[in-house]
């Protein structure tokens, strides 16, 4: 599978479980971006690594 | 099964105030105003809905006065005199412990339910009550607050902010690659101009070869330049010397001159002078002749001349005698004719006769006396002529001492003069001959002046021929470095705008464009997914509430109205069945108002916190009629006991106290 597409599917996952999570907005807030920029490191990585390749 | 609930320094009630209450029932709770059954009811949301997890539930809290509003000091919830409040109750052995702190901080020991407040809360300040009053029947807050919805759509938001820092960064991408263009164009422009420039350097340079090679003279004329150069400086210093010889040989001609013309001038005057003398001594030397001859035989005639001066003074005597007798003879004739003749005393002799003979001896006196003047002024001058001579002597003696002593002056100043001669002649004979020097050498000079005067130009037309060429070259060499100059600029400016740096990776514009885009589609699926997730949320709990709402109204014999929230706008909407007509809130009585937010609140209640054994219902009952209010309590009463819930009914009593009782089901 593509690697966006893996990505996109684990921060869509990730994303369900924080609202999910009973944690106050701020946290909902700061998670959320705290995985976006995860996933977005792993995606630069991957393609990037990708491109080298 | 009952239900302790413990304050301690809450609202109104200082110190510990313990209440029990009984499940499956509804329990009044009586007290007159100000007595605290608002801060019961309070404390008892607070402790179940904390912490307050989104804003608008946080926003909600504020304005039930659960927590003071931004700005306030004090918080509502603690008694004035405590800095704490402390809230404890207690469900099925299990503790829930609320502390509120003067400085708005709060702990808990068992995490609540937000949606508690917007469910299990009903008070006339009740914001659904409100909307109701207010006519507004937008209902999208009830359902984001007791759902995900708001959740999602806080992540939506988030993601969408994430969107925008990758659009920002893909604009920047596409204008780098603008630039990048643009540099490039640039690049290959100075690339051209440099090749063209480059091409005229060559062609200057080679002019410049050619140039020195067409004049092969050029070191030629420089050396002969500085030949002549030398010559004419030289020639200049020999004539300066020149000259200054011939100054300072004029100086001493003229020097010598003078001395010459003042001797010359001496020498004249000595001439004049000796001349003077010369005249005089010929003159003395004639008097002196005239004076001898006079002088001659001096002694004789001074002897005669004394012997004739002797005779006439004799002859004077004489003569004298007989004038005086006459005289005498006269005087005595006085007053006669006649006189008695003296030499012979005989005659007479008249006056006449006396007289006469008086004349003729003052006559012959006379004479006599001339005579004896004119002797001795010849006398006198034999004498004078003899001193004369003596003086005509003596000077004859001094002016031909004069003339020897002049004479030998004056051979001195021949001496002199011949002397200068000598001098001034060969000086001038050396000047004449510095002149003719000086006056060749500057004909020389002005030869070589001449010939350096072409040469110069010549030299002047060719420095300036190479001046130009070299200027022009310097010109092109200068541009040259200067487009150089530009084109690293734009080398090193493609350098840094051909690559971005995402994330500490510098990557290519097309790489980060790549991963941009795929990153910016992965955020837009992921939106688009929790968008339609938030819609389901609320969809879900519109259809949720909708069915506990007409549960509700059913059981509570409400039957005549239909209420729903429409999924597609979120909007309350309300149905006279009897009208068949759907109204608007505004025109229910107020009594139906405040049943038609209790029916709200229950279907919220059952729909999402039936978990939480409380439902809270402040002095909702005031303006009911008894009628109304016992069939709403019997309403109550029966959902207690289905939920096994504690409905905690607050009314207004006569009792000082708070009084809990339980209202037993009819």
């Amino acid at each position: 599978m593509e690697t966006s597409v893996i990505v996109k599917e684990q921060l869509i996952r990730k994303i369900i479980d924080i609202i999910k999570a009973p944690v106050s907005e701020r946290e909902l807030e700061n998670n959320i971006k705290e995985e976006i920029e995860k996933k977005f490191d792993e995606l630069l990585y991957s393609l990037v690594r990708g491109a080298r390749e | 099964m009952s239900i302790r609930v413990t304050l301690e320094n809450v609202g109104g009630l200082k110190g510990t105030h313990t209440f029990e209450f009984i499940r499956g029932i509804v329990n009044l709770v009586k007290a007159p105003n100000a007595a605290g059954k608002t801060s019961l009811i309070r404390a008892i949301a607070s402790c179940l809905s904390v912490p307050y997890q989104s804003e608008s539930v946080l926003k909600l809290a504020r304005e039930m006065g659960l927590l003071k509003q931004p700005g306030e000091t004090l918080e509502p919830l603690i008694h004035v005199s405590a800095k704490v409040a402390r809230v404890t109750i207690e469900i099925d052995g299990e503790e829930w412990k609320y502390m509120l702190f003067k400085d708005g901080r709060y702990t808990y020991t068992k995490r609540g339910d937000e949606r508690f407040l917007v469910t299990s809360v009903v008070t006339r300040d009740s914001k659904i009550l409100k909307s109701l009053i207010s006519g507004d029947t937008d209902f999208k807050w009830v359902l984001e607050t007791v759902s995900l919805a708001d959740r999602y759509e806080k992540a939506a938001i988030i993601l969408e902010e994430e969107v925008e820092k990758v659009k920002y960064l893909l604009d920047q991408v596409e204008s780098r690659r603008v630039n990048v263009e643009r540099l490039r164009s640039e690049e290959e422009k100075l690339k051209m101009l440099i090749s063209k420039y480059e091409h005229k350097r060559e062609q200057l340079n080679k002019a410049f070869i050619d140039l020195l090679a067409k004049h092969p003279e050029a070191d030629e004329l420089k050396k002969q330049r500085e030949f002549l150069q030398n010559k004419a400086r030289d020639l200049e210093k020999e004539i300066n010397g020149i000259e200054n010889r011939i100054k300072s040989i004029k100086r001493r001609i003229i020097r010598e001159s003078e001395e010459y013309e003042k001797t010359l001038r001496e020498k004249k005057q000595l001439e004049k002078k000796l001349e003077a003398l010369l005249s005089e001594q010929r003159a003395k030397e004639e008097r002196l002749k005239t004076l001898n001859k006079k002088l001659k035989d001096f002694e004789d005639k001074i002897r005669l001349i004394s012997e004739q001066i002797e005779m006439q003074r004799i002859e004077e005597g004489r003569l004298l005698s007989r004038l005086e007798i006459y005289e005498k003879a006269l005087k005595l004739a006085s007053g006669s004719q006649k006189v008695l003749c003296f030499l012979c005393e005989q005659g007479y002799l008249t006056i006449e006769t006396l007289e006469r003979q008086r004349l003729m001896l003052q006559k012959r006196l006379s004479e006599v006396r001339d005579e004896i003047a004119k002797l001795i002024s010849e006398r006198n001058d034999l004498y004078r002529a003899r001193n004369e001579k003596k003086d005509i002597e003596e000077r004859l003696k001094e002016i031909r001492k004069e003339r020897s002593k002049i004479t030998g002056k004056l051979q001195k100043i021949e001496a002199s003069l011949v002397n200068y001669a000598q001098k001034i002649g060969p000086l001038k004979k050396t000047l004449k001959s510095l002149e003719d020097q000086r006056n060749r050498k500057k004909q020389e000079y002005d030869k070589y002046k001449a010939e350096l005067s072409i040469i110069e130009k010549a030299a002047r037309d060719l420095d300036e021929e190479i001046r130009r060429v070299s200027d022009e070259l310097a010109e092109v060499r200068g541009r040259l470095d200067e487009l150089k100059r530009e084109l690293n600029n734009v080398i090193e400016r493609l350098e840094l705008e051909a690559r971005i740096e995402i994330k500490g990776t510098k990557l290519s514009l097309e790489k980060a464009e790549k991963i941009l885009s795929a990153w910016l589609t992965v955020l837009e699926d992921i939106i688009r997914k929790i968008r339609t997730e938030a819609r389901r949320e609320r969809i879900m709990a519109a259809e949720l509430f909708n069915r506990q709402v007409r549960k509700v109204l059913r059981e509570s014999n409400f039957e005549y109205l239909d209420v729903w929230i429409d999924a597609s706008d979120y909007r309350l909407h309300i149905m006279d069945k009897r009208l068949n007509k759907e109204i608007t809130p505004r025109i229910l009585s107020e009594t139906e108002r405040y049943m038609l937010a209790l029916v709200i609140h229950t279907a919220l209640k059952l729909a999402y916190t039936s978990h939480i054994p409380f439902f809270l219902i402040d002095e909702v009952f005031l303006s009911f009629d008894e009628v109304r209010r016992r069939a709403m309590l019997d309403y109550l009463s029966n959902l207690a006991k289905e939920n096994n819930w504690v409905i905690l009914v607050t009314e207004l009593g006569h009792e000082p106290e708070i009084k809990v009782s339980v209202l037993i089901n009819p």
